[in-house]
């Protein structure tokens, strides 16, 4: 009987390492186990790697975390619902206006990952634009709740919404939008049919956009109207909320074994800029970044802006989000915000914001990174351009105009990621929603690269996808991406619209 | 029988038993490259295209949509990541379907919209973001129907942004209760409405204006200062 036994233990042992080698073999760096998985319901994981004197001791400003007994709303055992959770203002978190600063949060219990978002939602530079923050919410939803019936009426007529593709007036923020419409991540999203990958299973912790500066300000700055009669200040607070928040998912949730961190818009801009303080305080084994439609262009600043048209946009944010303002630092001395990211970043230069994208790839070799996008994308452009090359306002010409400096600026980017081996890009043709701007909004029709048989949902799986090799594909053939369009396109472009884009 | 023996045997039989499979659950479509597993949330849980093939959910791990409503996340945290997970899956399943006759798969699909408001119910979507996963589920079992697929996307939006104007209200009125929001709006109105009288404009008198109100804020809410 003994002699069985022990047989039947040897051959079970073997088995058993048969069947678990493979399986373990398979299962995503930092996934808990089934039985670990149980154990969390009950006992939730705590932060591991708090944030440390150490953390902070490369970081020129002051970083606090939220005080003791401050009921910050978090509850750790809450899973798959999403939370709201505040960050005292004693953090230095706070919107524009200077009201509190809050970020959501969506945990798993079945995994150490995180997908962290940056909100969408413009920018602004001048008393005109940051007077206009939060269009929607204050005076144009009920505008667009009311025009939904007649939006039904003219698509069945026709098919389609007429006089919705021209974005007219000054450029402005359309902030307050993004968390309904369909306009936050579809990425951020556990049961979406179109989209399906591996990161919607992960902890989402998604961060709002309340300070106009594509989270990149680094100070209060006053406006005045053009008549000067008015007046205003401007919390342009981005790095700071970024900061704190990031001190918050420090000291709340575990180590993450994998991050991805995206954004869409201003907030695809903050993730790009952001990306080396997440990945070197929260210090995953594997890191990813996403960024949707938030292009950081090459833009020498002393080169030509026919060659560069970026420039001009960037040196209007530089002078007003601060970032070459000296600021005394908790060290000694005083820095720049540009000199920080310099700092953090060899290879970065503070003269031309797009060597963000070549620092960040050879900082982080094992990292895998992409920007996507659209050759046809007005939103963007037209906050890239339109307050700063005087020819765009006659409207006759506007958008072929300012699409031929988006093109040139997206061939400029495309040049220069090409020869990163670590850095993808993924840019449509043509998408109606928003005017072609962003492909992880909204909803994923019409945002495949036909001419090469890619989907958005295989370039993030293959992107999030240790070993997979790199996509660099750009659409070049896209006439018949005008044909494809759906009534939620058509909303979408009406929201514009009415935001006064 | 010592421990030793009983261990992997048992270990072998859970295994065999298809605990293997649902340790690692999978969260990509079947066609996606890339596919990986991650652990499934439940053991007993139907394991939503494992490798390519669609499990079918335990009877009793699918809720109705009433059922759904009437658990506690925070409570009941094995009732509810039980009730997500075979939301996943049931949603995998039908994805992946092109299978089933019309009816059949229109009715499944209704279901679905049924569950999907009533996990928006205990804050499983962001505000309006249940919409979005309506819309997807509506062009699966309505797109040969433009104009019932119409009047849902305006239903289904008018929702969205309902709830969106609901979320910026709920915001605004919180603030309004905030004491020392409230009175820092006060005080700053009056601080730059001094400074603008009193100094002639130009760059120093908008850094003064941006010192004075960042240490106003300062004082109130005990910020760094920049």
């Amino acid at each position: 009987m003994n002699r069985i036994t022990r047989r039947i233990a040897r051959w079970g042992l073997v088995a058993v390492g048969m069947l678990v080698a493979p399986a373990l073999a398979r299962a995503e760096v930092g996934d808990y186990s089934a039985a670990q998985t149980a154990v969390n319901l009950f006992v939730p994981p705590r932060a591991n790697a708090p944030f440390t004197a150490a953390d902070s001791a490369d970081i020129p400003i002051q970083v606090k975390a939220n005080p003791p007994g401050f009921n910050d709303g978090f509850r750790p055992g809450s899973y798959y619902v999403w939370q709201q959770v505040s960050l005292d203002p004693s953090t230095g978190a706070k919107c524009a206006d200077g009201s509190p600063y809050k970020i959501f949060v969506n945990r798993s219990p079945a995994t150490s990952n995180v997908l962290i978002s940056e909100e969408l939602g413009g920018a602004c530079w001048s008393y005109e634009t940051c007077q206009s923050i939060n269009p929607l919410g204050a005076t144009s939803l009920p505008a667009l709740l009311s025009q939904l019936g007649n939006l039904v009426t003219q698509f069945l007529t026709t098919g389609h919404i007429d006089g919705l593709t021209a974005i007219n007036n000054s450029v402005t923020v359309v902030e307050p939008l993004v968390l309904a419409s369909g306009l936050g991540s579809t990425l951020m999203n556990r049961s979406t049919l179109e989209l399906r990958n591996k990161v919607q299973a992960w902890t989402y912790v998604y961060l709002p956009y309340c300070t106009g500066d594509t989270l990149l300000g680094f100070g209060a700055t006053t406006y005045s109207s053009a008549d000067g009669t008015k007046t205003m200040v401007y919390q342009h607070n981005g790095v700071r909320n970024t900061l704190a928040a990031l001190v918050w998912i420090k000291n709340n949730l575990e180590k993450p074994g994998q991050m991805l961190l995206t954004g869409q818009s201003a907030g695809g801009v903050g993730s790009v800029a952001s990306y080396t303080f997440f990945r070197d305080k929260l210090r995953p084994t594997y890191g990813y970044l996403l960024d949707d439609a938030g292009p950081a262009f090459p833009a020498p600043l002393a080169a030509s802006d026919t060659r560069y048209p970026s420039i001009r946009l960037h040196k209007k944010i530089a002078q007003v989000w601060h970032w070459n303002e000296p600021v005394p630092t908790v060290q000694g001395g005083t820095m720049t915000l540009m000199q920080w990211e310099e700092r953090q970043l060899p290879g970065f230069t503070h003269t031309d914001f797009g060597t963000v994208n070549s620092a960040l790839s050879r900082k982080y070799p094992a990292d895998r990174l992409a920007f996507v996008s659209a050759n046809e994308d007005f939103v963007f452009s037209s906050y890239s351009y339109r307050d700063f090359y005087p020819e765009l306002a006659d409207p006759t010409t506007q958008r072929a105009l300012t699409l031929a400096k988006w093109h040139t600026d997206v061939d400029n980017l495309t040049s220069a990621l090409a020869p990163l081996p670590n850095f993808h890009y993924y840019v449509i043709g043509y998408r109606r929603a928003l005017d072609s701007h962003t492909l992880t909004t909204i909803d994923a029709y019409n945002t495949s690269i036909e001419e090469q048989g890619l989907t958005l949902n295989g370039f993030i799986g293959n992107l999030t996808t240790q070993g997979a090799p790199p996509i660099k594909a750009r659409e070049r053939n896209y006439a018949a991406d005008y044909g494809r369009t759906n009534l939620l396109h058509d909303v979408s472009l009406l929201a514009l619209q009415l935001a006064g884009l | 029988m010592p421990l030793r023996v009983w261990l992997p045997l048992a270990a072998l039989v859970l295994l065999a038993a298809g605990e293997a499979g649902a340790l690692f659950a999978n969260h990509l479509l079947p066609s996606e490259p890339g596919r990986r597993s991650a652990p499934s949330l439940l053991p007993r849980q139907a394991d939503a295209g494992l490798g390519g093939e669609a499990v079918a959910a335990l009877p009793g791990a699918e809720l109705t949509p009433l059922q759904v409503r009437s658990i506690d996340p925070e409570r009941e945290p094995s009732r509810w990541v039980e009730a997500v997970e075979a939301l996943r899956a049931r949603l995998d399943r039908f994805a992946s379907d092109s299978t089933s006759e019309h009816a059949r798969r229109r009715e499944e699909g209704e279901e679905l919209l049924r569950l999907v408001d009533a996990f928006a119910t205990r804050k499983f979507y962001l505000p309006g973001q249940q919409s979005q996963v309506k819309l997807e589920i509506a062009r699966q079992i309505y797109g040969d129907e433009p104009e019932l697929m119409a009047e849902l996307t305006r239903e289904y939006e008018t929702d969205a942004l309902n709830e969106a104007q609901r979320f910026e209200e709920d915001r605004e009125a919180e603030l309004a209760r905030d004491p020392r929001f409230q009175a820092f709006k006060a005080q700053e109105a009056a601080l730059i409405d001094s400074i603008v009288r009193s100094t002639p404009p130009g760059p120093e008198r908008d850094a003064a204006v941006a010192s004075e109100t960042a240490a106003l804020h300062h004082r109130i809410f005990d910020d760094p200062l920049p």
